[in-house]
Formats: structure tokens, sequence, C-alpha cells
């Protein structure tokens, strides 16, 4: 019997299937080919109820479009499978056109089948699902048809089960097992966005949604901040609205689940065009809601279809909502303290940068190197890293604020180049950023063409330019261009080529120095309000040091007087030494040239005044004359100058007595005399007997120059007093003859004691009357025209 | 008749043979000493009318002398002979009869023991 044949072939291959230990769409698929041969039928189809008992899936179909496994659902209330699941028993349909309960089902291509076939399948009293046949004619089952399906559906039951569960542990536990992926992924890295994105990709996965949506709060306590796929962008359900779900979601603390979003009217912004089911959870962590995961749209397995999420899918999403919001939570958690290490590196990077420039700074003591330094701080890599820098200083007395120092590339080539130099000279020591400040050098910046712009712009405190108002306000000013800001003042810009632009001032006890001001010219990199805040602490110390090295050069130009006055000292420091040396000296000499003298006296008195020792005698008493005066005069020169009392002098009284002394003498010459003495001469503070010194010994040189021009020539001695008001008040007297001058070879020695063209002279006149003059803080000048004359001239301060 | 006695104090032997020559032939008698000891036996035993006294000397010099001298004696007329001109002072200190810078002319230190002398009103005894 052809029946009895097909059901034992059938409970053969059943025993086969239900020992084997398939997986259940194996199981299945084999299961309806099965059916179909013993039932002799074009279709066989087996559809099983889900968790929510309300809705039949269809698991397996042999002649149906297998697209359709696992993806068809029918509700229980509809259709004809719906009908047996509810009545729990076999049904025919002869001609599916004319049962009112039929439900074409599109997507199987069941159109061209009539009749049906349909038992349930029981698994105890319950009934689980659904196995139907169908055929392309209008059938009429008889009886023995209906009764097999039944028993064959019976008989498949408990297989079917087993199968049903193994199935869905096994599923469990790859969704476990990928949940355990994705909590390894999640405690890996610290990267917001990539966390974001990895649970994106797991939600995709094990939940088979076809949109998906992370939104993370705010500060505020807002949502903000979402993670999607491109794609999702404007779908309007999925973006935190007012009343829409994920913003529902988010402030109730708690899950949606949408199956539809066409039959769903709780909330708002939903798209009622699009079929479309939803799952919603909020993250929580530790009580409070730190996003939400919102995904959409069921897929199919040909991603054509939408089918509601089941619970399953549901709790995987919560399993990950929840597995997510630790994972953000030690993701912000870390990047705050990455924040904070970075913002501590970088005080620790700005601390070094004023450390090593005012390690530098202390070895530079000349504004320009200063200044060089400073701006290579501001530009160099290490230090701030600015671009390009120029350094204006405030003239306080003109008001005028002008280009003193520039330092960058005025293109992007010469930037290379700049640069390139520059990181060669301090490539082998990065760390010693003070040692290369060191070698900034002004004079070769100044050759730069960027510095020749610089100094080229001066403009007036008063004046509108925004480096006016900057040293005005004592305020840093960070241009950020975009061509039309009223602040960018057109003269800078032009200067520069560039509107983007910050200036910093520099600032010493409320005083604008001048400032700095920087930009990225070549990187085009923004100027942050970090980078500005470096650059203010760093102008403070060093407007400090400008002031302190500005103050230091004024301090030079009075050292160089001092200098002066110092190398004056050391000239008479010079005298009083050789003046030691004398006293000693002339000292041991005095006694033994007293004995010689006396003697060759007392011979000279005892002999014959014509004979030869009487002559010879005279000669030693002649020339121990000129070794005693030499030696009175060494003697005076060292010995008394210290000791000599100082009081109130006219000089003009000491030169007209002293040159009645001598009017005699040179009047017997036939010198002219011519004196000038000044009305309004201010007394002085000397010794009297010194200052007639100084002029007895003018006038004795005055003499002997001339006793050596020829007798009968013109002789003559001008005498001159005067006051003189240079720097303080000094007077002046000079003593000029037209002796015929000193030879220019002789005059670098005519100070020097000792040296003498004179056949009779000690040479000592002249270097004693400068001495006397140091002494008392005068100068003694030469003015000498050889072949002509010579003029003394002596410049004492006045009392 | 007794000639004015003058005691002349100097280190170097040379200076007082030239003074005690030079003195000599203007008209005094004339003893020497070579230091302040020297000079104050010489002083005990010889009464001098006058002393002129050198002041660069080894041991006790001139000037230290002339101090102690003056302790005991207040009359006798010290002139003292200086290399240097700058005892000024010190002789301002000392309240001594005269000074003269030596030289070896010894023309200035006689004229000025004559002067001193003619003060004191001391001449050759009768
Ligand atoms: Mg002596």
């Amino acid at each position: 019997m052809k029946v009895k044949h097909h059901g034992e072939e059938f409970i053969e291959q059943l025993s086969g299937i239900s020992l084997s230990r398939l997986y259940l769409q194996d199981m299945l698929d084999r299961l309806t080919t099965s059916v179909a041969t013993v039932m002799e039928s074009n279709v066989c189809a087996l559809l099983l109820l889900d968790d929510s008992r309300q809705t039949l899936l269809l698991m397996s179909s042999h002649g149906l479009d297998k697209r359709a496994d696992n993806t068809v659902r029918i509700k229980v209330e509809q259709g004809v499978s719906g009908r047996v699941v509810r009545e729990k028993r076999t049904i025919a349909v002869n001609d599916v056109r004319t049962d009112p309960d039929y439900h074409l089902v599109p997507e199987t291509g069941e159109e061209w089948f009539l009749s049906m076939l349909a038992a349930p399948i029981m698994d105890g009293e319950e009934c689980v699902g659904v196995i139907y046949i169908q055929n392309t004619d209008q059938t009429e089952y008889p009886d023995s048809e209906i009764e097999k399906l039944s028993s064959l559906a019976k008989s498949v039951a408990g297989s079917i089960r087993v199968a049903w569960r193994l199935e869905q542990t096994r599923r469990k536990a790859e969704v476990l097992s990928e949940l355990n992926d994705f909590a390894r992924f999640c405690s890996s890295t610290n990267d917001i966005d990539q966390i974001t994105s990895t649970i994106i990709n797991y939600a995709s996965k094990l939940i088979g949604s076809k949109i998906e949506a992370i939104w993370l709060t705010s500060d505020d306590d807002s949502l903000s901040g979402s993670h999607y796929p491109e794609s999702v962008g404007d779908i309007e359900w999925m973006r935190p609205i007012r009343e829409g779900i994920v913003a529902h979601s988010f402030r109730n603390k708690e899950p949606v689940r949408i199956d539809d979003i066409n039959s769903e009217t709780r909330f708002e912004g939903l798209d009622r065009v699009a079929k479309c089911s939803v799952l919603c959870h909020p993250m929580v962590f530790h009580e409070s809601v730190i996003g939400v995961i919102c995904v959409g749209d069921r897929k199919a397995r040909d991603g054509e279809y939408c089918y509601p999420f089941s619970g399953e899918e549901d709790n995987t999403l919560a399993a990950i909502a929840q597995m997510s919001a630790e994972a953000i939570v030690r993701a912000g958690i870390h990047k705050q303290l990455a924040e904070n290490l970075n913002e501590h590196r970088r005080n620790v990077k700005e601390l070094t940068i004023l450390f090593q420039l005012s390690l530098a700074m202390q070895r530079t003591i000349s504004l320009d190197d200063l200044l060089a330094m400073i701006l290579s701080c501001v530009t160099v890599g290490e230090g701030l890293g600015f671009n390009r820098a120029i350094l204006f200083l405030h003239d306080e007395g003109t008001g005028v604020i002008k280009g003193k120092l520039g330092l960058g590339p005025s293109s992007g080539v010469e930037a290379e180049n700049i640069w390139m130099a520059a990181s060669e000279g301090r490539a082998n020591n990065r760390a010693d950023l003070a040692g290369w400040l060191v070698k900034s050098n002004f004079a070769e910046i100044t050759k730069s063409r960027f510095h020749q712009t610089a100094i080229s712009y001066e403009t007036s405190i008063h004046s509108q330019e925004s480096l006016a108002k900057v040293l005005r306000n004592k305020k840093p000013l960070n241009i950020k261009g975009n061509g039309e800001s009223s602040l960018s003042d057109s003269g800078l810009t032009q200067l520069l080529q560039n509107d983007q632009y910050a200036i910093v001032p520099l600032i010493v006890r409320d005083t604008a120095l001048g400032a700095i001001l920087v930009d990225n010219f070549v990187t085009r990199k923004e100027i942050t309000d970090s980078d500005l805040e470096i650059l203010t602490r760093f102008a403070a110390p060093a407007a400090w040091k400008i002031q302190n090295v500005k103050l230091l050069e004024k301090l030079a130009s009075v050292n160089t007087e001092l200098l002066n006055m110092e190398r004056q000292m050391a000239r008479v420091e010079k005298f009083l030494a050789l003046g030691e040396i004398h006293a000693e000296l002339a000292h041991e000499l005095k006694n033994p040239l007293t004995s010689i003298g006396g003697f060759a006296r007392r011979l000279e008195k005892k002999l014959d005044g014509g004979s030869d020792e009487h002559y010879y005698s005279s000669i030693i008493v002649n020339e121990v004359e000129r070794l005693e005066s030499l030696l009175t005069n060494t003697l005076e020169v060292t010995k008394e100058g210290s000791d000599s009392t100082l009081q109130s002098i006219d000089l003009n009284s000491v030169v007209e007595q002293t040159v009645d002394l001598y009017w005699r003498a040179m009047s017997e010459m036939g010198i002219r005399i011519s004196i000038s003495l000044a009305a309004d001469l201010p007394p002085i503070n000397a010794d009297y007997s010194r200052i007639k010194q100084v002029i007895i010994n003018l006038l004795i040189n005055a003499m002997e120059a001339l006793s050596k021009s020829e007798e009968g020539t013109y002789r003559m001695v001008e005498i001159r007093t005067e006051s003189v008001h240079d720097n303080r008040s000094a007077v002046r007297f000079s003593v000029s003859d037209n002796g015929g001058g000193i030879p220019p070879s002789h005059i670098k020695d005519i100070f020097n004691p000792y040296f003498t063209t004179k056949p009779t002279g000690t040479g000592l006149g002249l270097s004693l009357s400068k001495k006397i003059v140091l002494l008392l803080n005068g100068v003694m000048e030469i003015d000498n025209r050889p072949g002509v004359g010579v003029t003394f001239s002596v410049t004492l301060p006045a009392s | 008749m007794s000639r004015i006695k003058i005691l002349v104090v100097d280190d170097e032997e040379n200076i007082r043979l030239l003074y005690s020559e030079e003195l000599k032939e203007a008209g005094y008698d004339v003893m020497t000493a070579k230091d302040a000891f020297d000079a104050d036996r010489k002083v005990a035993e010889f009464n001098p009318d006058l002393i002129t006294l050198d002041i660069k000397m080894p041991g006790m010099d001139g000037i230290e002398y002339l101090r102690k001298f003056r302790e005991n004696d207040k009359t006798t007329p010290v002139v003292l002979c200086t290399a240097y001109s700058d005892y000024k002072k010190d002789f301002k200190i000392w309240a001594s009869e005269a000074y003269v810078v030596k030289s070896f002319n010894l023309d200035q230190l006689k004229a000025t023991i004559k002067e001193v002398l003619e003060k004191r009103g001391i001449s050759d005894e009768d």
C-alpha cells in the first residue's frame, strides 16, 4: 500500500533525523522535505510559536521561497495556521480562495497553491507550532490524509521540542560568548569613539538591528553627542526630541520596546510611513543614566522586511547597555585623567621654558641680546613654538611704539631654511634650551627680511591700532582674523600679510614697556586661549628682565664715566707707586751725595783757583748740585702731594705772584709776556704752594723751549685764566709759547718722569706738574703745534 | 776764651766728618756722636751749647731722641737735619728750635745755627 509504504519510509527517516545531532534548521529542513514526499504534496511548511506565543515564525519550508524561512511571521489571530493554533486541530481547506481565514503571505510565493492541510504540533496539551502541506490543485483531502498528517505532527513534536530547546541554548551560548567578547573589548580601550562604534557593531550583530544610535549625557545632564552611523543621522525618531522614544527612555530610566512604530501612539516624531520595530535602553551606571542606546528595524535575512525584536534580543540589548555604561564611564574618567595629565605636562613645559629663559637671561646683560633671546624662546619649537614674533618697545618720552626686533620667516621656504638651521644648532642636547638661547644672535636676526619689515612699523600710543590698545589696556589680544574682524586693523595685518595674530603686553609695575606679537604664518595653526595664556605668563618675567637690562644699560653709561675716573686714578696710583721707589732711592742717595758734594766743595775752596784740581772739584760740585736738586724734586713729588693742605685759592692771584718771580728772567731773555686773567673766576680748592709749583714748572718749560730758538727771534709767552662750564664749574689756566713745539716723536714721553731733551733738565717738571693736577682732580692737556709752539692748559674743579 | 760747643749727632761717619770740619772752620768747638746712646754720653761729658740732630738713624731716631732729651733739658737748642722737607708738622709738635734740609752745601745749616744762637743770646763767652 502506497500510504503505508510511505509511512514506513517516513518513520525510518524520522528516526534517523531524531537520532542525529543536527542543528534545528537542518532537522526541520529534512522534516519538511520528508513530509512533502510522504504526503505527495507540492509544499510542506513548518511554523513555530515564538516566546510571546502570539506569533508564528516560519522555520522551514519545502516547495516555497526558501528566503522566507526564519523571516515570515504570522500572528496567531491570522490565517489558517493561526486557527490551527487556536483550535488545536487539523484543518483542511480545499480552495483557499473561498476560505475567509486565509491570509496570503506573499514572501513565500504561495499564491500558486489552492488547497491546504494544516496540523497542530502539540507538546502535551500545548500547541507549539503548525505543519501544513499545500497543493496546486483543488483537493479534497481524504480523512486518511488528514489522519496521516495529524499523526506525523504528533510523532515529530517531541524531537522538535528537544531540538528547539537545544537550538535556543546554543544561541544563548553564542550570544553570551559574543557578549563576553564585547565586555573584553570594552575594558581594553579608553577611546570613547572606539567604544561607541563597537557597541553599535555588537548590537547590530547580536540583535540583528539595521539602524543604531547612542546618545550620551553632557555636563548639563541633557543628552547630546550622538554616535551613530551617518545614514541614521536624519531619522527623526532616533533623536532625543521632546516626548520622543529616546528622551522617554532617558527621563524614565526605562527600556522601550516597539514591535511596529506604525501602531505606536505613546511617542512623538515617529515616522509613520516606514514599518519599523524599535528597542531602546537607558545606559545606567550607579543609578544615574549616562546615555541611551536605541536600535531599530529588526532586519529580515535578506534585509528587505522588518519584524519585531524578540524578548531574547531585548535582554541582549539590556546587557549591552549595562556593559556600555560601565565602559563609557570608565573611558570618561580616563579622559579626564588624561586631560589632567596633559595640563600637568603643559604646566611643567611652561615652567621649564620660564626656568630656561630666566637661566638664559641671567647670562646676558645686553638689551639687544635679551630681546633676541626672548623672541627665540617664543618661536623655538621646544619653547612656545609660534611661527613668528615681533617685539615692540614703547618710548615713554615720545609716546611712540616701534618694532624693535622681528624673528621669523617671511615665506614658507624661508621658514624651512631657518628652522633647519636652528634645529641643527640644538640637535644634540634638546634639554639645554638655555644654552641655545644664549647663542641667539641679535646681529644675525637683524639680517632677516622679516626683521626689516618689523622695524618699519611704528604707531602712537594714542592711535587706534590694536597694538596701541593692547598697551593702553594692558591686556592681551587674540585676533582670530576671519577677514572682517573690526579689531583686526589694517596696519599690522598689512605688515604681517596675515589677519590672525596675538599681542601680549610687556608690563612692569603697571607700565607697558612694549609688547610681543606672535602669529602662525606658515603652519596656519590657530592661536588658542591656552597658547595666549602661556605667552602672557612668559611675558611677565621677560618684561622685568627688559626693565632691568634697560636700567643696567643706563648704569653702564654712568659706569663708563666711573671707569674713566678709575683710569685716571690708576695713573695717579702709578705715579705714587713710582714715588715710593723714588723716596727710598732718594733717601739712600741723599747722605752719600751730601758727603761727596760737601768734601768736593771743601776741596774746591782749598785748591788754587787756576789749578786743574780746582776745576775738577768744581765739576763734581756742579754735578752734585744737579743730582741734589733731582733728589729734592723727587721727594717733593712722592712725599708731599697727599699731605698738602687744601684751601680756597684765587687762581688769578697765584698766577700773578708766580709770574712776578720770573718776570725779570723772562724779560732778560727777550720774551714778551702777555697775561689775560678772567674777571669772574671762581675760587678753587687747592694747595697754594703746589699750584705755584705747577705754574713755575710750566713757565720754566716755556722759557727752556724759547731758549733754544735763535737769539733775536720773536719770543712770546702767553698766560691765561678762564672759567669753564661744561658738566661742572671749573677753572683753567694755560701757558703758551712760540718755541717751536714738541717733536711728535717725543710727545708721548713728555709726562714720563726723567724724560728730558734739555741738557740740564731733570725731566721731572712736567711729570710732577701732571701729578699735582691729577691729585687735585684736574686735567692737564697739551695743544702741541710742531714748528710753532705749545700750549699747556690745566683745568681744575672750582670749589 | 771758650768757644761755642756744638754736638753733631749723625749715624754716618762721613757726614759727621764733613759737619765737624765745616763747623770747626766756622769757629765752633765740635764733638760728634754716632747714635742716640752715644749722644747721651757726649751731652753729659761735653755739655754742648747746641746740637745738630740727624733724624734717620738706626735704633732710636732723631725725633724720638729729641723727645727724650727734652724731658731733662728744656733749653739747649737743637737743629734737626733731614733729608725731607715734610717734617714740618712734626716740628710743630716737638717745638724744636729749627730744621734744615740736608745739603752738601752747609751754608744754610751754618746760617740757621748762627740765627738760633743769636736768638738765644748765646755767643762766644768773654
Ligand atoms: Mg742718617
